[in-house]
């Protein structure tokens, strides 16, 4: 019998495992039948491990983790423990997740997830299974899929391909239309993360032309949005509910959110602090900035791969999300087509995975998928500028050189940092780290040392460095992300203790207030000309009234009330900037 | 191999984009590395892809075997007047929205912003008209080259070099331009802050 591959979806919020039979692929179903395991994972004090429904069951009652994806990857200072939903902290300059059972590495809590699915796997197909592919966010960066795939590891996996959630989806629609050729996007929304991606499928090829996404938007983000704006309506604050609270709070916002799809009208009940309606107009009011962002994204991603919603034959929805109405709405407008809703939201990515994993077992033929790297690779320059070695969405596997010298003479070595993102400062991009390039002792230009940077077919990169006097290869090492953190922390530590020293010093205060002030009034009446009969009475006079006291304060030279007052101005013409920007949207979105 | 070989083209500079990406396709699903290929094969592959994705690089990549088979054509050289006739043009658009970023990154208040945003139109609309030139300009040039057999290639040595510039010159323009106009969607839908 031919060699059997797992392919996973490791999801936020939930995961499946399936395999290749017979040239389809098939979901894997628990003892009780089910296919989707929630991503949760419960420890107790001396080490008990529970995953899935059972460890959701404890939800409110005792910690349990989930969304533990959102933290793969990612270094303490850039997250925050409050928007994850766990308490985090740092061991050895690692973000860590404070479990019961101790600090535990994220990549530690999924493979949790991970031994899970493969005992699930092993138990349906009655053998041991040791080899899986294993999907991430097409958006994740390096060290987000070198994190993934250490958790493989940890649950005793060999991951022998990391795969793009959108492109499995992808694999998953076009396995049964081989014959056909189309060019699609792919939508995901799933629980933590949104991906789009604009694929050419034809005689079983599947290439990827361009990808682009948001790690840190999902469906999470909509359920934290209605507990948000509940508590803020009965007047309870965040801060005073305990963790277990706030889990319970999470998971009826969710069924809010859920029941919102199908209905007009839904109420959110929590029992001992009170009731609030929700309509899906107010739900749609408060989404609309993430809508936003989702269509940057898409626009982006048919701008590199540089096609036309006409060129499109259809735009494929996956993830749990796809299924709210207000996304499928704006979606339609965007890409001026209704969305194909064909694909399971929650099933598609795991078949796509499986697919993928029959294609590198061998037991399936006709398909290969060429996908490309979603962030483009870089070096810092002199003057802390990002020089692009491999753009993004370039296809993968792939690798680019680059030449060093020493810059002045018998330099031993240089330290060169590697960066992945789309900004030109280096300080903007992500660090993937550092490493060394040694030099030959040599007069200044003289010494030359190649190095090659190569993006495996996971997306995962690799360094080589070639003294080309001697041809000598050395694979580098990177330098650790712990390293880094040190130095972010004390960069940060700097930097705010300069805002701090200089806070109170009344000069810088009126000074800053001042400029704001004197960009704000003019911009006021400027703004109130071109859309201001759009504006309520209320808001006008409100607006009126503020641009006053901003004069008045400015006048006198009154540093905090200034300071106050144009904070004020700012607020109260919020909606103002926001009806301006709508027209301006709508304006530039719409076909020349 | 020159990329055409290595594709099984035939050395034209107008085919069909489609008749590339097919070939691309059939090949690079037998060179990947996760079917019957290697990753050297697949390289090689998109390399060649690579080169002849866009006429110029056609051109460009027609005149190279040329230089093999013992004829001498220098890359750097004379531009089509008609080319360095655009530049103003495009420089000017680039530098509209160059000049509405930094301003607009310079704003203090939510509201200046909005009030930066209202111009995105109009330079969206100066992009547009730049891009439209640029790809009259470009046919214009791919005209000349219909019908064009192989015996042509050699004859018109010098021109094609002249028009290969041209034609570098245009793709290079037409990817600032198109990097300008994601800039600006971004900064409308991704900016508020």
């Amino acid at each position: 019998m031919d060699e059997v591959i797992l392919g996973i979806d490791l999801g936020t919020t939930q995961s499946a495992v399936g395999v290749v039979d017979s040239g389809f692929p098939i979901l894997l179903a628990d003892e009780h039948g089910e296919v989707l395991t929630p991503s949760a994972v419960w420890y107790s004090a001396d080490g008990e491990v529970s995953v899935g429904a059972p460890a959701m069951r404890r939800k409110g009652v005792s910690q349990v983790i989930t969304s533990v994806k959102s933290l793969m990857g990612r270094r303490f200072n850039e997250v925050d423990g409050q928007e994850v939903g766990c308490e985090i902290t740092e061991v050895d300059g690692l973000l860590s997740v404070i479990t019961q059972a101790g600090p535990k590495l994220p990549e530690e809590v999924s493979s949790e997830i991970l031994k899970h699915l493969k005992n699930v796997a092993e138990s349906r197909l009655d053998r041991e299974l040791t080899k899986a592919v294993i999907t991430v966010p097409a958006y994740f960066h390096d060290a987000q899929r070198a994190a993934t795939k250490k958790a493989g590891e940890l649950a005793g996996l060999e991951v022998v391909r990391i795969l793009s959630e959108p492109t499995a989806a992808a694999l998953s629609y076009g396995l049964d239309r081989l014959d056909e050729s189309a060019r699609v996007a792919v939508f995901d929304l799933g629980g933590g993360t949104f991906d789009i991606s604009i694929l050419e499928m034809r005689e079983g090829v599947f290439e990827v032309l361009a990808t682009a996404g948001d790690t840190n938007l999902g469906g999470d983000d909509f359920d934290e949005l209605i507990m948000n704006q509940s508590l803020a309506e009965l007047e309870l604050k965040k801060e005073s509910l305990n963790e277990n609270e706030i889990a319970l709070w999470m998971l009826e916002a969710r069924r809010v959110k859920q029941q919102l799809s199908t209905e007009d009208q839904v109420q959110l009940r929590m029992p001992f602090f009170g009731e609030v309606e929700w309509g899906r107009e107010k739900f749609e009011e408060m989404m609309k900035s993430f809508l936003d962002r989702m269509e940057m994204c898409c626009r982006r991603a048919m701008l590199d791969a540089q096609v036309a919603p006409d060129d499109l034959q259809s735009v494929l929805m996956v993830g749990g999300s796809s299924r709210i109405p207000l996304v499928r709405t704006r979606l339609e407008s965007v890409f001026d087509k209704e969305p194909d809703l064909s694909q399971h939201p929650d099933e598609a990515i795991a078949r796509g995975a499986s697919i993928q994993a029959g294609v590198l077992s061998g037991a399936v033929r006709e398909v290969v998928l060429l996908d490309v790297t979603p962030l483009s690779l870089g070096i810092e320059t002199m003057g802390g500028l990002m020089n692009v070695l491999i753009p993004r969405n370039t296809t993968i596997p792939c690798k680019a050189g680059e030449m060093f010298t020493n810059a002045v003479d018998q330099q031993s070595s240089m330290k060169v940092r590697a960066l992945q993102g789309e900004r030109e400062l280096a300080g903007d991009n992500w660090e993937l780290g550092n490493f060394q390039v040694n030099f030959e002792s040599a007069r200044k230009g003289q010494a030359r040392v190649g190095v090659e940077f190569r993006i495996d077919a996971d997306g995962i990169l690799s360094v080589l460095a070639r003294d080309t006097s001697t041809g000598k290869d050395t694979v580098i090492e990177l330098g650790s992300a712990a390293v880094d953190v040190t130095e972010a922390k004390v960069e940060k530590m700097v930097t705010e203790s300069v805002e701090y020293a200089f806070e109170d010093m009344s000069a810088r205060v009126f000074e800053e207030a001042r400029l704001k002030a004197e960009e704000l009034l003019p911009a006021v009446d400027v703004a109130l000309q071109q859309a201001g009969e759009f504006l309520e009475e209320v808001e006008l006079s409100k607006i009126r009234e503020v641009q006053k006291e901003v004069r008045s304060a400015l006048d006198e030279k009154q540093a905090a009330r200034l300071k106050f007052s144009v904070e004020k101005l700012d607020e109260a013409t919020e909606s103002l900037a926001a009806l301006l920007l709508e027209k301006v949207t709508g304006e530039f979105f719409s076909p020349s | 191999m020159n990329p055409f070989e290595c594709l099984g083209l035939e050395r034209k500079l107008i085919f069909p984009e489609e008749e590339l990406e097919l070939r691309f396709q059939e090949l690079a699903k037998a060179a990947h590395p996760d079917t019957a290929g290697n990753e050297a094969d697949f390289a090689q592959c998109r390399a060649a892809y690579e080169e002849l994705k866009s006429p110029g690089r056609r051109l460009q990549a027609a005149i190279k075997t040329l230089e093999v088979e013992g004829d001498d054509l220098d890359e750097r050289g004379s531009i089509p007047s008609v080319v360095v006739d655009h530049f103003g043009e495009v420089a000017e658009a680039l530098e509209a929205v160059d000049q509405f970023l930094n301003e607009r990154s310079q704003a203090r208040s939510g509201l200046a912003r909005a009030l930066q945003d209202t111009k995105v139109p109009q330079l969206k609309a100066g992009l547009e008209v730049v891009q439209k030139d640029l790809g009259v300009l470009e046919e214009s040039f791919l005209s000349e080259f219909v019908g064009f057999d192989q015996a042509g290639w050699r004859e018109s040595a010098e021109k094609m070099g002249e028009v290969s510039r041209g034609l570098a010159f245009l793709e290079k323009w037409q990817g600032q331009i198109r990097v300008a106009m994601g800039k600006l969607f971004e900064a409308l839908l991704g900016g508020a802050s």
